[in-house]
């Protein structure tokens, strides 16, 4: 073998195995530590979710211009000598038309907010998980606005999920569809206990139902404030199913949850209770 | 500048694929757009740039997403050399072949990727992830490499300036 086809061999080796050794040293960290390496994580998620603001900014302006050219175009065609009065009109409805969808969003949470005891930081949607096998996504609030580990995550539709993973100015949310997550819930109406966990990519399944317990299809789901990660009472769907088998202790059921996970913009982290502060 | 153009793929890949407006979602799945990007590299560049190039896009997708560090840059590295070792034995440059390398590639990546995730207790079993995830995504990536991948092509000559055909440039 050529000394160059030898050297260049020998470098093959060295580069697979140092690949491969820093692969299992970040794994054995986080198996380790039960956490992921601060060092790594923090500045590669802070510099995409600056990036990913601003791409999420310009879509919006995107999609904010089409939906007003869309709503006023046959304004445009009728009123052809008052052009210019019309693009006036029409960036102005641009901005209503985006002005009162938010508004309309943010004053659902400011009932929210009003209407519960508890102290929430209100966070917006940055990035969803890159992968398919996870559900997860990435607020632009961290640390430094009082957020931390295993907070409860709502919106005024209901419960979203809870923070798994926080850095100075993002965390990382764990929807409730996600296969590890895992939720104490009750039924509202009979009152019967389970754990929620995610089951399918739009569903949760509530598990360790008694099997004599009285659940029904449109059964409302609420939290049961087992755990303590979850205040008590906060929506988390409707029974779509219930499945029980002809033997064990347990039946199953279904839940969609209230919340659109497809539609997700801003969220309130739930913080601490009124009165007792962060 | 060839290097550049596959770094800027796979930044662009990881960037697209976490964004909040989901990029050609279908129901719960979209196609695994760094898959299709280190699938991509793995048939147009030389086995060290592969290597190197999917491990890094793998190590960006794993810091982005909730699961097991690592698991996901081993396993994208291995699916770039799969693609790689089938460039060399196939015809690259049609899409029944983007269709196969992209969905074996995919196999790779995605089965050991959920063996490694079986490391953490992150509740994915078998029953889930075959149907729920892996096949879909696996399908889906492919199907839509057929159609990236031309695409990807052209904008590669135009950017690097290359006038012979990708392929035949200096692969090992």
């Amino acid at each position: 073998m050529p000394k160059r086809a030898r050297k260049q061999k020998k470098f093959d080796v060295f580069l697979t195995a140092a690949v491969v050794l820093t692969t299992v040293a970040l794994a054995s960290y986080q198996l380790k530590k039960k956490r992921r390496p601060a060092w790594l994580i923090r500045p590669m998620t802070r510099g995409y979710s600056l990036v990913h603001q601003g791409i999420n900014q310009a879509v919006e302006q995107v999609v904010e211009i089409w939906q007003g050219y869309v709503y006023l175009v046959h304004v445009r065609e009728e009123n052809l000598r008052l052009r210019e009065e019309v693009a006036r009109l029409k960036e102005l409805n641009n901005r209503y038309v985006e002005y009162r969808e938010e508004n309309k969003r943010l004053r659902k949470l400011l009932r929210f907010k009003e209407e519960t005891n508890f102290s929430v930081v209100p966070g917006q949607v940055v990035d969803k998980d890159s992968t398919n096998w996870f559900r997860s996504i990435l607020i632009n609030k961290g640390t430094e606005d009082g957020l931390r580990e295993n907070l409860g995550v709502v919106t005024h539709q209901g419960l979203v999920g809870r923070t798994v993973e926080v850095g100075p100015d993002f965390s990382r949310v764990l929807l409730i569809l996600d296969k590890s997550s895992s939720v104490a819930v009750l039924i509202q109406r009979s009152r019967a206990e389970g754990i929620m966990v995610g089951w399918k990519p739009d569903a949760c399944r509530i598990n360790y139902l008694p099997r004599t317990a009285d659940v029904q299809v449109g059964d409302v789901v609420v939290t049961s404030g087992l755990g303590g990660v979850f205040p008590k009472g906060l929506l988390v769907g409707k029974v779509s199913r219930v499945e029980k088998k002809s033997y064990g202790l347990f039946q199953y059921a279904e839940v969609i949850p209230s919340v659109d996970f497809s539609r997700l913009e801003e969220v309130l982290v739930i913080v601490g209770y009124r009165g007792r502060g962060r | 500048m060839n290097l550049l153009f596959a770094l800027g793929l796979v930044m662009a890949a990881v960037l697209l694929q976490t964004l909040r407006f989901e990029v050609l979602p279908l129901g719960a799945v979209r196609p695994d757009l760094v898959l299709l990007a280190v699938v991509y590299i793995g048939l147009w560049y030389e086995r060290r740039a592969v290597m190197m190039l999917s491990w890094l896009a793998g190590l960006l997708q794993d810091v982005m997403s909730f699961g097991l560090l690592g698991v996901g840059a081993f396993t994208k590295m291995l699916a770039g050399l799969v693609s790689h070792r089938l460039g060399r034995s196939v015809v690259v440059d049609n899409p029944l072949s983007h269709f196969l390398v992209a969905f074996l590639a995919g196999v790779v990546d995605g089965g050991l990727y959920f063996l490694g995730l079986q490391l953490g207790d992150f509740g994915l079993k078998l029953d889930y992830a075959l149907p729920g995830v892996l096949l879909p995504q696996v399908l889906y990536s492919a199907f839509a490499a057929v159609v990236v991948f031309p695409l990807l092509g052209r904008l590669h000559r135009q950017i690097t300036a290359e006038r012979r055909p990708l392929r035949a440039r200096g692969r090992r």
